[in-house]
């Protein structure tokens, strides 16, 4: 027992000991870090003002950098202006001269149109050789008509021309034959004169259907020419604008 | 074919469509059909007409007889007096006639195709109709118009097409009113 | 002396549009293409108004009333084209013809005497 008590008190006072010891190291280190510390914050703080001192010097470093791009960016501005107004008056040169070009071709088409436009004449002579042309078919037509008629005269002269010679008997021997030659002459001159109508009626559908063709044709060209010209005078109104 | 069936099926019905204005609104009742040929007997005349495009022309042609019962007829077309009517008179009615029908195809046809012109109308003889198959066509119908109680009349529809032709058009539901001016 | 003329190559069309306007007060003069009807125009100064057809024989209508306008130097009379035409194009050219109207055929006499009595009076 005594030797445990001897033991706890040994125990307790090698605490006391422990303990004031390490309470006088920990003052020594406090202190030793207090004159750290002084030590330390004297250096943070001229460390603090060295970089105080490089960031002002940035700052002002920037400051200047700032002032000089925005030299910089007013001098280029200028440029910018000086080279857009020089494009410009060079861009206004061009469309000027554009202009001038455009209006010069709008007046040769102005012409080209004004002279197209005297086709109207052709359709005028055209009308009129067309009125010739009906006459003139009319013409022929009345031309074999009256050779339809001598012919079918002709038909029957042969006719009895061939009945003459049957009633001359042998003495008309000759004659018939001269009769019936000219009696198949005259079928077949009828015939052609048949035949010969029937291409003049063709031929009045062909010279119609051309003429109304080219007729309706031309009109067509007139108003797609005049329809040109008004675009045109449109042209010219909006470059003189 | 450069002529396409809806396209000659079109151009069928603006010729019926065309004859029907031509003829005048007081003959409503009037039938109009295609038919294989025309009577030619008792006809003595037709009235031509071309529409011209550059890519295919139309050929319309209206038969008649230039007699008394077709003076009769004309005459009350035009609402003239048949007693006035002399034989100039009655040709420029007939040919108005013909314009009428022709100026409404014309018009329809604008709606398809831009740059169109139509001629004057010229007078031929009956005969110069069966050459019409022979002068170059790509469409050729007939057809003849059957009025109550009036003479029947026939008229020829002739297409060329020389590129290829093709669209569809239908009578308008609602009649297009003509007569009024347009003030510009 | 007229004071409307009526163009056309229709005997049926001059009949109808004259005798409609002849019963209703116009005096009308005729003529049957755009030649003749220029020369009309040069020979009756007091002509108000003109009815003129576009499609016909020797002179068209339009190519009459450009006429009008640049060799008659007649700006003071009016004209209305009467045809089976009605394309933009042919109106456009109309109307830079200094023309007045359009009417589409048939002629509608009842439909236009208004429009017609205040441009023979105009």
């Amino acid at each position: 027992m005594m030797e445990v008590l001897i033991l706890l008190c040994g125990c307790a006072l090698g605490a006391v000991v422990g303990w004031w010891l390490c309470g006088r190291t920990l003052r020594n280190a406090a202190l030793q870090t207090e004159d750290v510390g002084k030590d330390a914050q004297w250096e943070v703080e001229n460390e603090n003002a060295r970089l105080q001192s490089q960031v002002d010097h940035l700052h002002s470093s920037l400051q200047q950098a700032q002032a000089s791009m925005q030299n910089a960016i007013g001098q280029w501005e200028q440029e910018q202006r000086q080279i857009e107004h020089s494009a410009g008056q060079q861009t206004q040169a061009v469309v000027r001269a554009v202009v001038q070009g455009a209006m010069g071709h709008s007046q040769t088409l102005a012409k080209a149109l004004a002279d197209l436009q005297g086709i109207s004449k052709t359709f005028e002579r055209w009308h009129a050789d067309m009125s010739k042309l009906v006459t003139h078919n009319k013409d022929m037509h009345e031309k074999n008509d009256e050779f339809a008629r001598i012919v079918r005269q002709m038909v029957i002269v042969a006719l009895n021309a061939s009945i003459e010679a049957a009633r001359a008997g042998g003495a008309g021997r000759g004659f018939a034959v001269v009769a019936n030659e000219m009696r198949t002459l005259s079928v077949n001159a009828e015939a052609l004169s048949k035949h010969y109508r029937d291409n003049l009626y063709k031929n009045d559908l062909i010279a119609t259907t051309t003429f109304q063709d080219m007729q309706a044709g031309g009109k067509m060209i007139i108003n797609a020419s005049m329809g040109l010209e008004l675009t045109n005078r449109k042209i010219q109104a909006a470059l003189s604008a | 074919m450069t002529l396409s069936q809806r396209a000659r099926d079109s151009l069928d019905s603006m010729m019926i469509a065309g004859l029907r204005q031509g003829m005048g609104p007081q003959h409503s009742e009037m039938q109009i059909r295609t038919v294989p040929a025309v009577e030619q007997d008792s006809l003595t005349h037709m009235a031509v007409l071309s529409i011209a495009s550059y890519s295919f022309r139309v050929i319309a042609a209206l038969h008649f007889a230039h007699d008394a019962r077709t003076r009769a007829w004309i005459a009350g077309v035009v609402g003239q007096d048949e007693r006035e009517m002399g034989p100039q008179p009655f040709i420029d009615a007939i040919c108005e006639v013909g314009n009428m029908c022709c100026g409404a195809m014309n018009r329809e046809l604008g709606a398809f195709y831009d740059c169109l012109g139509l001629s004057t109308p010229q007078i031929l003889d009956i005969r110069s109709l069966p050459h019409m198959a022979q002068i170059g066509t790509d469409h050729l119908q007939h057809f003849r118009i059957d009025m109550p109680g009036g003479l029947p009349l026939h008229a020829t529809l002739c297409a060329r097409a020389y590129t290829p032709m093709d669209f569809h058009w239908k009578p308008p539901e609602v009649e297009q009113v003509a007569g009024e001016l347009e003030f510009f | 002396m007229a004071n409307i003329l009526v163009v056309d190559d229709s005997s049926t069309v001059r009949n109808e549009v004259g005798g409609f306007l002849g019963k209703n007060g116009f005096d009308v003069a005729f003529a049957v293409d755009g030649r003749d009807g220029l020369t009309q125009l040069q020979q009756d100064p007091r002509i108000k108004l003109v009815v003129c057809d576009v499609n016909m024989p020797h002179m068209d209508g339009l190519t009459m009333a450009e006429k009008v306008r640049s060799e008659l130097r007649n700006s003071g009379v009016n004209i209305v084209m009467l045809t089976t035409e009605n394309s933009p194009a042919m109106k456009e050219r109309g109307k830079a013809a200094g023309i007045r109207g359009w009417i589409v055929k048939p002629f509608n006499g009842p439909a236009v005497l208004g429009s017609f009595q205040k441009l023979v009076g105009a």
